[in-house]
């Protein structure tokens, strides 16, 4: 991919991320790793993993997927151009949002986003979470992760490394 | 406050924000500290959620520019990606996932991470997708992006639905 095929690819993405960063990962999986065939499943899901590991936006995943389609370069395009836009339009809506959050249709369409949004972070649950099924111990690893993460009151970091270092010693 | 206080705290949040809620650090560093009016921040907030973008972006670029025009929105910004970014650096450098260990490690932190989006998934839906048609344009969004379908028409298809169900009721509410 170009530069510019780069930057065109997370621009529409950025565009479209309702719901935050994490909505757009079964539409990027598709293109990078089905369509495009630039990376493998693993390497997308590593890409995915290494953003959740650390501190920050969990859109920091796409780093590693920007690097891995064209360096330096790559990474610095893939997230300026999914950020960047997004945030212009949103601070120029910002000056103007009393007068909109007024409107109808603003309304209409404000109402229409979480249900929407959840549908996509659904999606990527469905696409990340699929191929991990396969192995018993794994499935054990993602129903105890997922109920910490809804009964106990701590930090997301500290669900995902201790995964991670179930991980490292062969548990899962 | 000094604007040497105000980035400590942006790089604070960066360094401790995780998961879902992540705007619950912002309003820890700008508005618990009364840095910022809890009405202004609840507008940003629904600002930031409402637009597409990753909203915690979206969120500290407009606490930014609050306090201190574009060159603050824009430095607080830099410095709450700073910690996440050259953590991933660090790791990409030095970590190989030729290594076994390094591949055990990614898969473990991948199933957490998929257990902790899967969990924001199920909780969000249970509080916040109630009315009927809510729920049913939440299966049809999944349904779509499973079926592969693209997302620009499932976006499409999905807010003109929501938007045309909702155009005429106050608040948006069915």
């Amino acid at each position: 991919m170009s530069l510019l095929e780069i930057v065109a690819l997370f621009a529409r993405m950025g565009a479209l991320s309702f719901g935050g960063g994490l909505s757009v990962l079964a539409e990027l999986q598709r293109e990078l790793v089905e369509d495009r065939a630039i990376m493998s499943e693993r390497e997308f899901a590593t890409a995915f993993a290494l953003g959740q590991a650390t501190p920050g936006p969990g859109i920091l995943y796409l780093i590693p997927l920007g690097f891995r389609i064209g360096g330096v370069p790559g990474a610095a395009a893939a997230l300026l151009s999914f950020l960047v836009p997004p945030l212009l339009f949103q601070i120029l809506v910002a000056q103007r949002w009393e007068q909109l959050s007024r409107a109808g249709w603003v309304r209409a369409i404000n109402r229409t986003l979480v249900p929407l949004s959840l549908g996509l972070i659904g999606g990527s649950v469905h696409t990340l979470g699929t191929p991990l099924l396969g192995d018993p111990m794994t499935v054990l690893g993602l129903v105890l992760a997922t109920t910490a993460a809804l009964m106990v009151r701590t930090s997301p970091a500290v669900i995902v490394l201790g995964a991670g270092l179930l991980g490292l010693v062969g548990v899962l | 406050m000094p604007v040497r206080s105000l980035l400590r705290r942006f790089l604070w949040v960066g360094l401790t924000s995780f998961g879902a809620a992540r705007w619950t650090n912002l309003h820890a560093a700008f508005v618990e500290s009364r840095l910022i009016s809890e009405d202004k921040f609840v507008r940003d907030l629904a600002i930031s959620q409402t637009l597409p973008g990753p909203g915690f972006v979206n969120l500290t670029a407009l606490c930014g520019m609050r306090l201190g025009g574009v060159r603050l929105a824009v430095a607080g910004l830099a410095l709450v990606l700073l910690p996440g970014l050259l953590a991933i650096v660090a790791a990409m450098a030095y970590l190989s996932t030729d290594e076994a260990w390094v591949a055990r490690f990614f898969h473990g932190i991948l199933v957490g991470a998929v257990g902790v989006l899967t969990a924001s998934f199920v909780r969000l839906s249970a509080v916040r997708v109630r009315a009927r048609f809510d729920i049913f344009l939440t299966t049809a969004a999944l349904v779509l992006v499973v079926a592969r379908v693209p997302l620009f028409v499932v976006v499409v298809a999905i807010g003109a639905l929501g938007a045309w169900r909702y155009r005429a009721t106050p608040q948006g509410d069915p």
